[in-house]
């Protein structure tokens, strides 16, 4: 069945999906939005149930191989180390993630040059500042300005509370003379725009059915259909089809009901994820494109990053109260951020400090782990002396890019549509672990600064699900054989096929990426305004 | 196992299950805070093992496993000591691994979300939404005073 063709046809509703439809509204285009997820609403989301912890490992766990919902698509993670997490709706993986909000630092667009390592962005820090700066504005970000790892911004909302336990890590980290400052978030610390602020229920992971927290579903999205942006849920593309000019006409998709559908349009963009978009394109095969569209490089699916993470806790004497405050977002040291010749590793990461996991994630072994805690009098001891008085610091490493860490698709493994689906291989490489076994010497020692009586966990492998980064299988660049997309995004093979979510990324930073991926599609659609009239050439 | 197999086998061996769901979480009296087994964690596990084939597997295999134990004990459940208790479930870990992690999760599951627990625990009893809980915003004052070091340390990213 033949739809009306649209000017824009975007394959994804999360978080790129909607910063760049809000950004191409004032061209008067018309523009459609294809998601393969429901549209969800505050009623829906578990934690107004008196058992919503539940819903963690079933139909909200932000793993899709778990979760098995009718919208998602099996990954094959077998050969991985890193297991990749996401969420399929209307706000993507905005609905479950845990609004930390960093931006990339300046030196991430330039490692090879400062370095030696990895490749440099065709755009730097201060082209993607003012694009921050609206993206910040349109999500209803809090934060403390003046953050001095940062050239000068301030967030448009002041932060929320640290905290007691991020209050106690922070004399830690002064104790010691290291940077930290109060994390910026995607969650409002002031009603903000229609929302309401947040109440520190600790649920970011399952949905904010408040809306406080920032899913794109929430912040963009009652934006978008004021605007009239064009919204159809359940649609799950299956390919991008090509016509005899090599330029992209638009897309085969399955609707609700299994039904493939034709919807033809003048420009396609793709904002599936780091591994969605891989997979979509590596199934967009054709007589002009065999192996795969956009894929003249060889470079799709390949240089796969994630954010490589781990944690040590410290046993303080006083009750932490980590459950209360939203998951992850209290302080963020970057002292050791960048490049120190004397470490044996090039760039750096970031000690996170999250709040604390509540006792049913701490039983079953902790966020992002399958390790349930012992059982018996032991399991006594955790609850009543260890667990009330923990708090944490998250590692979380720099990821550097290597063609090997790649998203292929799997010979046997379908959705339920029969679309073939993703297959990850990704290990850790050298530099990470000695990243990692740096970080974890420093956490400990931030933490004993801080009062800990005691250290765990020091010493664990990466955590396994934790793949919600996903960056680098589509990389930009200005050159073709080496990159994917140009410099604003567009494909250097199909004219009218732009990316704009994390495959774009060329170096991972040691941030959450999704500030960057908004400020990225806003700049894309910024530069597809400015060129318009030879969008094509 | 159907759900009336399932609910058969729960009430059939709700002493063992109780004994055992104990083992696994002990109450701590001095806080008023129950056990797995005296809480009636074993009515969570049925109603899970009715809906999901592979756990009821798993738990009939435990559950089998443990009778055909007491049995070859010699002694009454009754009769079983602590200590024997102990073995009974130390017992199972080794001998039915797999079996035993989806028993011990599932007993974690049924116990922590409960709404009588979280509170035990210090945590609200109801849904988090809309209440959430009442954390203090620091004042600008006291932000101030605590990133001062960070501050006056200046600029510390690589301008390029």
């Amino acid at each position: 069945m033949n739809e009306e063709p649209v000017d824009v046809l975007i394959i994804g509703a999360g978080a790129s999906g909607a910063a760049i439809a809000w950004s191409l509204t004032d061209t008067r285009m018309r523009i459609l939005c294809l998601e393969q997820g429901p549209h969800l609403h505050d009623a829906d989301f578990p934690s107004r149930n008196p058992d919503y912890e539940l819903s963690r490992y079933a139909e909200f766990s932000c793993d899709p191989n778990v979760r098995q919902l009718p919208q998602d698509y099996p990954i094959n993670s077998a050969g991985s180390k890193i297991t990749p997490v996401n969420f399929n709706a209307v706000g993507g993986s905005t609905i479950n993630f845990l609004g930390h909000w960093p931006r990339m630092r300046p030196s991430d667009f330039k490692t090879r040059s400062l370095d030696g390592v990895g490749t440099d962005w065709p755009l730097d820090y201060a082209t993607l500042a003012p694009f921050y700066d609206i993206n910040d504005r349109n999500m209803g970000v809090s934060g403390l300005g003046g953050n001095p790892a940062y050239p000068h911004y301030v967030p448009p909302l002041p932060p929320i509370p640290i905290g007691k336990l991020g209050k106690r890590l922070a004399g830690g980290f002064n104790k010691l003379g290291w940077h930290w400052w109060p994390s910026d978030v995607a969650i409002l610390s002031e009603d903000y725009d229609g929302r309401s602020k947040c109440v520190n229920a600790g649920t970011c992971d399952l949905g904010c059915a408040a809306g406080a927290k920032a899913s794109v579903s929430f912040s963009y999205w009652p934006m978008l259909q004021r605007m009239g942006v064009e919204l159809k849920t359940h649609c799950r593309v299956a390919e991008i089809t090509v016509g005899d000019d090599g330029m992209a006409s638009g897309v085969l998709y399955h609707d609700e009901n299994g039904q493939v559908q034709q919807q033809k349009a003048e420009i396609v963009v793709v904002a599936c994820n780091g591994v969605g978009t891989p997979r979509l394109l590596l199934n967009s095969t054709s007589k002009q494109f065999p192996d795969g569209l956009a894929n003249r490089s060889g470079m799709v699916g390949r240089n796969l990053m994630f954010h490589p993470l781990t944690g040590v806790t410290g046993v303080f004497d006083e009750p932490m109260e980590g459950f209360k405050g939203p998951m992850a977002c209290s302080i963020l040291s970057q002292e050791f951020y960048e490049t120190d010749p004397t470490r044996d590793f090039v760039r750096g990461y970031g000690l996170h400090s999250g709040r604390y996991v509540t006792p049913m994630t701490y039983a079953l072994g902790g966020y992002g782990v399958d390790n349930p805690v012992p059982w018996g009098t032991e399991h006594r001891h955790l609850f009543d002396n260890v667990y009330p008085y923990s708090a944490g610091l998250t590692v979380v490493t720099e990821d550097l890019a290597h063609e090997s860490n790649c998203v292929t698709l799997d010979p046997d493994l379908t959705d339920s549509d029969g679309i073939p689906a993703p297959k990850i291989h990704y290990q850790v490489c050298d530099n990470t672990r000695k990243m990692i076994a740096h970080g974890e010497d420093r956490a400990e020692e931030a933490l004993l600064a801080a009062g800990a009586r005691q250290i765990l966990g020091k010493g664990g492998d990466v955590w396994w699900r934790a793949g919600w980064h996903q960056m680098g299988t589509a990389r930009m660049g200005d050159d073709p054989e080496k990159s994917v997309v140009n410099a604003w995004g567009r494909s250097h093979d199909v004219k009218n096929l732009f990316i704009v979510d994390g495959s774009i990324f060329v170096t991972s930073g040691a941030v959450n990426p999704t500030s960057t991926i908004q400020a990225l599609a806003l700049y894309i659609g910024d530069n597809i305004k400015k060129n318009i009239a030879n969008l094509f050439d | 196992m159907n759900a009336d197999a399932s609910t058969l086998l729960f009430s059939s061996d709700r002493a063992l299950i109780d004994v055992i769901l104990d083992q696994l979480i002990p109450a701590n009296p001095d806080k008023g805070i129950p056990a797995a087994g005296g809480l009636g964690i074993a009515d969570y596990l049925g109603d899970v093992a009715a809906r999901d084939p592979a756990v009821a597997k798993a738990l009939e295999t435990l559950f089998t496993g443990a009778r055909d134990w007491l049995s070859g004990s010699g002694q009454s459940l009754e009769a079983l000591a602590l200590a024997d208790q102990t073995a009974l479930v130390s017992w199972l870990q080794q001998t039915h691994a797999d079996h035993f992690e989806v028993l011990l999760s599932n007993t974690y599951m049924g116990y922590y979300s409960r709404p009588d627990t979280r509170e035990l625990l210090g945590l609200s009893a109801l849904p988090t939404q809309p209440n959430g809980y009442a954390v203090p915003l620091e004042s600008r004052e006291e932000i101030s005073a605590l990133t001062r070091t960070v501050r006056e340390r200046g600029p510390c990213y690589r301008s390029c």
